[in-house]
Order: C-alpha cells, then sequence, then structure tokens
C-alpha cells in the first residue's frame, strides 16, 4: 500500500504555547485546544509516512494518537492523503491596500471644521472602518456631517456608540442608519434595564446595558472576542493586533495610537493627521507583535487574540501582558482579571476601581 | 491610465478590493460600461476614416483595460419593447436580432483597445464550452464524455454506457423569471426518468458523462502563472452534486493546491490558444489521480478562491494591470 501522510488542512494552523497547543481553523472560525505532543507529532507526520510514525510510539499512546487523528478527520480538521506535496502550506504573508485602516473618534467635544480635517485625512489615508464614540452626550446633527463628508472615501462601516439620555430620539437615529447606509451599527449603551420606552425593530441599532461613558471600556481579552481569520493570523506574525494602522482622534483632538493611551504625536488643531499618521514615530507600537510581549508569547491564542497595549500589567513596560486578560498560558486557566492579586498595583494605576464596580 | 470595464450595475467584493489596491498604488484609472453606449443618453458614433471612436473616451490614453463585462443583455431596450404590439414571437425575434447587433456594435467598441493591454481581451471571452473540450481534448488533457445530440435514442444510448450524466448550457449558465415560469440555463442532473419523458428528438443539449470526483479544483491563471485550490466537496454528503449548493454550517474545505506542471504545461496552451491571458479553470481530480478539464471562466469570480488560500489575487490583478500601463 502506498505510503499515506495525515495532514491538516492548509488554513487549520498549530500555534504552539507553553503548555497547551490550538488548532486555529481560519475558515470555520473556531480555535481547538490539543496537547503540545499531539501538535508536534502532527508538524513532523504531515508530509511523511503517517501510519509508521504512528507505529513509533508505545501501545498504549498508539491508541490515543489514533484516536486524535480520528477526531480530527471526524471535525474536518485533517486529512490522509498519499500526495501530500500537491497540498502546500498557507501563504502566510500580510498586507492590506491602505494606510490606515480603522480609526477611533471621540467626537463629543469636535466641531466642524475638526471633522472636515479628519473625513478628509480618512478619505486619503484609505481608511475602511470607523468607530464614533459618544460616551455622555449626543449630537447627531455632527454624525450627519461626518457621514456626509465620508461620501468620497472607501469607508466600508461605521460604527457608532451612544448613551442613552433622555434626549435620545429613535426616529433620528433610524432616519440616519437609512440615509448613510454606511452607518452599519449603532450602538446605544448606558440603557437603564427597566427602561422600555424606547424600542426599535431597526436590526442596525442595538441597545446594551453596559456603560461606556469613558476609555476605559476599552481593552478586554475574552475568547468570545478573538477574531479566527487568515488576515488577523497572518497580520498577528508582525504587527500588533489592536494598534496596526489604527488612528485616534481623542476628544481634545489628540493624534493618537488609541484614545486610551497617553502618547500624543499631534493635534488636529495644528497638526496635518496624514503626515502624523504617517511618521515612523506614530507607526513604532505597530510592530509590537504578540511574539515580543510578555506571556502572550507564550500563549496558544496569540495568533487570534485582540491585544491591548493601553492596558498592561505593568504600565511602564510597553512589552507588558494585557491587564484585562485572565488568562495564564502556563497553568492554562481563565480566571477573573480584575480578582488577580498581581493586577491590582496596575489596576490602581489606570484608576479602574471606580469602573469596575458598575 | 487603467480602464476598468464593467457592467456599472454588478458589484462584488473581490472586484472592490482589486480598486482598493488600484489606490493604494496610487493608479490612475477611469470606468466604462455598456450602458454609457446604450442606456445614458450620451452620443457617440465610430467612423471609418481612421479617427477613433467619438464618445469623447481618449482611448489613446489607456494603456491597460481590465474587462469584467460590459452590458447585461436583457435589459436593453426595455421601455420600447414595452409599449410595443405584436406577437411574442416577434418581440422574441426582434429581441434576438437586437441582440446579434448589440454584439457586432460592441465588437467595434472594443476595437478601440487593439493597440492596449487587455485583461483579458473581449473579443476572446466568448468561446463556447464544447469548443474548449475539442481543443482540451487535442492538447491531450483528460475531458469528460462530451455529446450534443436532439436524439432520445442516443442519449439513453449515452446514459446506459455513462451511468451517470450532466446537461449543461453551451454558453453562459443563467436564470431568469417571469411572473409564470423560472428558466434556468445550468448544470443539471439528468436521470433515467428525464429521459423517459422526453420526445425522441428535442432541443439539442450538451450532455457529459459525471465524473468521479476525488477533490474539485479551481485554477486561477494570470499572466502564465496558476494559483490553484482544492475543494473537498466529498467529504459532506451534502454538497455531492455541486458544490454550490453549500453548507454554510459546514463549509466546504478550501485549501491552496499545486497542479502537476505537466497538467500546468497543457493549460497554459490551452488558455493561449483561446488568446485568454486570465481566466478560472475549473478541474476535477478523480480518485485514480487523473484530472479532468471541464471548463474556463475568462471573467470568472477570484475571491473565494483568493481569500481560503490567502493569495492575494486581487492585487495580483491590480498589480498586472499597473505594470502594463507604464
Ligand atoms: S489598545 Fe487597548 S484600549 Fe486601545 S483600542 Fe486597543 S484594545 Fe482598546
Ligand atoms: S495571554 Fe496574551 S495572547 Fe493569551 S489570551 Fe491573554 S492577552 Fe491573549
Amino acid at each position: 500500500m502506498n505510503k499515506k501522510s495525515f495532514k491538516l488542512f492548509a488554513n487549520c494552523i498549530i500555534v504552539k504555547g507553553a503548555s497547551l497547543a490550538t488548532i486555529c481553523d481560519l475558515h470555520r472560525g473556531k480555535v481547538y485546544s490539543i496537547p503540545l505532543p499531539l501538535a508536534e507529532f502532527l508538524e513532523k507526520t504531515e508530509n511523511d509516512d503517517t501510519l509508521e510514525d504512528i507505529k513509533k510510539f508505545s501501545q498504549e499512546d498508539q491508541e490515543t494518537v489514533q484516536e486524535y487523528l480520528e477526531y480530527l478527520e471526524k471535525n474536518e480538521l485533517g486529512f490522509w492523503t498519499d500526495e501530500p506535496d500537491r497540498f502546500p502550506d498557507l501563504n502566510l504573508q500580510w498586507k492590506s491596500p491602505e494606510h490606515i485602516n480603522n480609526a477611533i473618534i471621540e467626537i463629543e467635544q469636535l466641531d466642524n471644521d475638526d471633522l472636515q480635517k479628519i473625513t478628509t485625512a480618512l478619505t486619503n489615508l484609505l481608511c475602511k472602518f470607523v468607530e464614533i464614540r459618544f460616551y455622555k452626550t449626543i449630537d447627531l446633527d455632527k454624525l450627519a456631517f461626518f457621514a456626509e463628508h465620508c461620501a468620497k472615501s472607501v469607508i466600508r462601516s461605521i460604527t457608532v456608540f451612544l448613551p442613552f439620555t433622555s434626549k435620545l430620539d429613535i426616529k433620528e437615529i433610524e432616519i440616519l442608519s437609512i440615509k448613510y447606509p454606511r452607518i452599519v451599527l449603532f450602538i446605544v449603551h448606558s440603557v437603564k434595564e427597566k427602561n422600555t420606552t424606547i424600542k426599535t425593530n431597526n436590526p442596525k441599532i442595538q441597545m446594551i446595558s453596559r456603560v461606556i461613558d469613558g476609555q476605559s471600556h476599552c481593552g478586554i481579552i475574552d475568547p468570545k472576542l478573538f477574531s479566527i481569520k487568515i488576515p488577523v493570523f497572518t497580520e498577528s506574525l508582525k504587527f500588533n493586533s489592536c494598534l496596526n494602522k489604527k488612528l485616534s482622534i481623542d476628544s481634545n483632538g489628540n493624534i493618537k495610537n488609541c484614545p486610551s493611551m497617553s502618547n500624543v504625536f499631534g493635534n488636529i488643531k495644528t497638526d496635518d493627521i496624514e503626515t502624523v499618521a504617517e511618521s515612523l514615530n506614530f507607526q513604532k507600537n505597530w510592530n509590537i507583535h504578540k511574539d515580543l510581549i510578555d506571556t502572550c508569547k507564550d500563549c496558544e491564542y496569540r495568533r487570534v487574540c485582540t491585544d491591548c497595549r493601553a492596558y498592561v500589567d505593568n504600565p511602564e513596560d510597553l512589552y507588558s501582558k494585557p491587564l484585562k486578560c485572565g488568562y495564564d498560558p502556563y497553568i492554562n486557566k481563565w480566571e477573573d482579571w480584575s480578582r488577580n492579586p498581581l493586577k491590582q498595583k496596575a489596576i490602581k494605576y489606570y484608576s479602574f476601581q471606580e469602573f469596575l464596580k458598575n | 491610465m487603467i480602464l476598468i470595464c464593467k457592467n456599472y450595475k454588478e458589484n462584488n467584493e473581490s472586484y472592490e478590493e482589486v480598486i482598493d489596491w488600484l489606490l493604494y498604488n496610487n493608479a490612475q484609472f477611469d470606468f466604462l460600461s455598456g450602458e454609457d453606449y446604450y442606456e445614458n443618453g450620451k452620443h457617440w458614433s465610430i467612423a471609418l476614416d481612421n479617427s477613433q471612436d467619438k464618445l469623447s473616451i481618449p482611448f489613446n490614453e489607456y494603456k491597460s483595460v481590465w474587462f469584467r463585462g460590459f452590458l447585461r443583455h436583457r435589459y436593453h431596450l426595455e421601455e420600447t419593447f414595452k409599449d410595443l404590439e405584436s406577437t411574442n414571437d416577434n418581440i422574441a425575434e426582434l429581441r434576438w436580432r437586437i441582440g446579434q447587433e448589440i454584439g457586432r456594435i460592441n465588437t467595434q467598441i472594443f476595437n478601440n483597445f487593439r493597440d492596449t493591454y487587455q485583461l483579458p481581451s473581449p473579443l476572446s471571452v466568448k468561446s463556447d464550452k464544447f469548443s474548449m473540450l475539442r481543443l482540451a481534448k487535442e492538447l491531450g488533457l483528460d475531458i469528460p464524455d462530451s455529446l450534443i445530440t436532439n436524439s432520445k435514442k442516443e442519449l439513453l444510448y449515452f446514459f446506459k454506457k455513462q451511468q451517470h450524466v450532466i446537461t449543461k448550457p453551451l454558453y453562459e449558465t443563467v436564470y431568469f423569471n417571469d411572473e409564470s415560469y423560472v428558466a434556468f440555463f445550468k448544470t443539471d442532473k439528468i436521470t433515467e426518468e428525464v429521459i423517459e419523458s422526453l420526445p425522441s428528438t428535442f432541443f439539442p443539449s450538451l450532455f457529459q458523462g459525471y465524473v468521479e470526483k476525488d477533490i474539485e479544483l479551481r485554477a486561477f491563471y494570470i499572466e502564465e502563472e496558476f494559483y490553484t485550490m482544492a475543494i473537498f466537496s466529498q467529504l459532506d454528503p451534502q454538497t455531492k452534486v455541486d458544490f454550490r449548493n453549500y453548507n454554510d454550517e459546514r463549509p466546504n474545505r478550501n485549501v491552496p493546491y499545486v497542479l502537476p506542471k505537466e497538467i500546468e504545461t497543457k493549460l497554459k496552451i490551452l488558455m493561449k490558444e483561446l488568446n485568454l491571458n486570465t481566466g478560472s479553470i475549473d478541474l476535477i481530480k478523480t480518485p485514480d489521480k487523473k484530472y479532468v478539464f471541464l471548463e474556463v471562466n475568462p471573467t470568472g469570480q477570484f475571491g473565494f478562491v483568493s481569500k481560503p488560500c490567502n493569495y492575494y489575487l486581487e492585487d495580483k490583478i491590480a498589480n498586472t494591470l499597473i505594470q502594463h500601463d507604464r
């Protein structure tokens, strides 16, 4: 009989951590945890005679490996082939046709002049995704002005965060959602549970009870938010999973990587946004990829994790692990990050305590 | 300058991404559609005094043309037909005649591109499936047993020999509907019952023997290079007949694939003979490792190959256009 190799599909990729590995199924968007020795076996055997390779294990282990292979085959993560060379690995190159991919705008304090500058810059920078944040007040005219001035851009989607206030006019929002199809989602936050006065069937409008009245809501690491896709995986090999090609304008018009970070690279009142965005200094943090980050570099989720550089365990250290991650890749346990005794100093530093009580 | 020929009414994501790459590389480009000639009320003429098309389109500025489509036939002169009082037969004849005229006129419009790099040439995109199969066979590629016939007897004989038979249009796969009917021109399985229900002669159609699949292959070809994807359509019994009926929960596994050199060489010759510098080639790999050629779609989709294989075909296409725009 011909020799046969067991091979994972090219878009199901093994990532090895300190004590577990994952198979990231980038096609169907799922992550599977597997034991490290199995990961190593799969990597070794993929172009080999797998049945021969299995024989090298002890009797007991052979059965376990067999069972695993059956599991992988049944879940369509791998297949048997006698022509392994015809199935090459996935090309892991990453590139994207934009100077800035996504932008966060804290819009409340900005005036129309500012917004005009921002939309012009986003258009020229070929920005694709925009997040607009209203924390405490709403000004839908501003939003309309912004959307209007994006007409010539390649922006694919605009997501808007709005607080629930007595002034909130759901009809107005519905009108905007129809008039500006690029606004794909309105998230009305801080909605009190008992409040039933506002109702809408518009699928673009979501009501959530979470209070998002400041920057510190951001940066949560949660497997539910993992993005298990080829572009995310490949980008993470060389670039930061959150900050790469991101541009933020905070409420004071400061040009930043992210509104929550203290680094300011200029201000829209005095500086040209495009020049700032294209400067090496601004792009420095884009290169902090997961293999450089403490703990994350040993984590089997590092290629699909969202990362955060604003809130980290040691605020003095750029390469420190995200504060709001409760995962320990050395013992493979998720726990509540905000209760971790080792994180209390950093939590105090970012003065999160108030926020956590909410 | 690059010229993008397309149907204004049609859009899709992978097409948009090519535009993104053109923008990213600061390429200059314009659009042209059959609608500019037939629907938008603009004045134009083509004279045989060697001057160019006078649709105020500066054709000599374009060095690179990306041809994605031109006009959707069914929209032609829709208004005119609405008010026409005539028999259905006459209207059908009229529509057909007009379609033929439009074809000839388009050929003259495309003649404007004769000195321009074209990806692909619009004059090459119309070849029919049977000619492609004939050519493939001459070049030594495996093809499904194929038959054009109007005879029930012949078809039955073919069916007995092949066991499984499909039918498909020689030209394009389309469907359209009216209030009272839906007409399909598409790939379909032929069963013994279907044959039994046929009259002894019928409208001549293309039939092919069903090819046993190990995997399906889509090879995107551009300027001598192949970007091939294997589709594991056999894993899931739900998609055994045609992978287009996919199952959202468990989409077929699509992964990069390397064709044998000898198959690539033959396909390259095939594409040259068809005067196509790009296209999407459908093949089947049988359980006994034969590569069976099915057809070429010159302006077929590429996003569904590009994305799962991370081939960046959108960038590749943009780049090819830019390189020839110098
Ligand atoms: S760095 Fe952290 S806080 Fe800033 S945008 Fe990213 S996840 Fe949010
Ligand atoms: S340890 Fe790092 S890579 Fe792993 S889940 Fe936490 S933040 Fe993500």
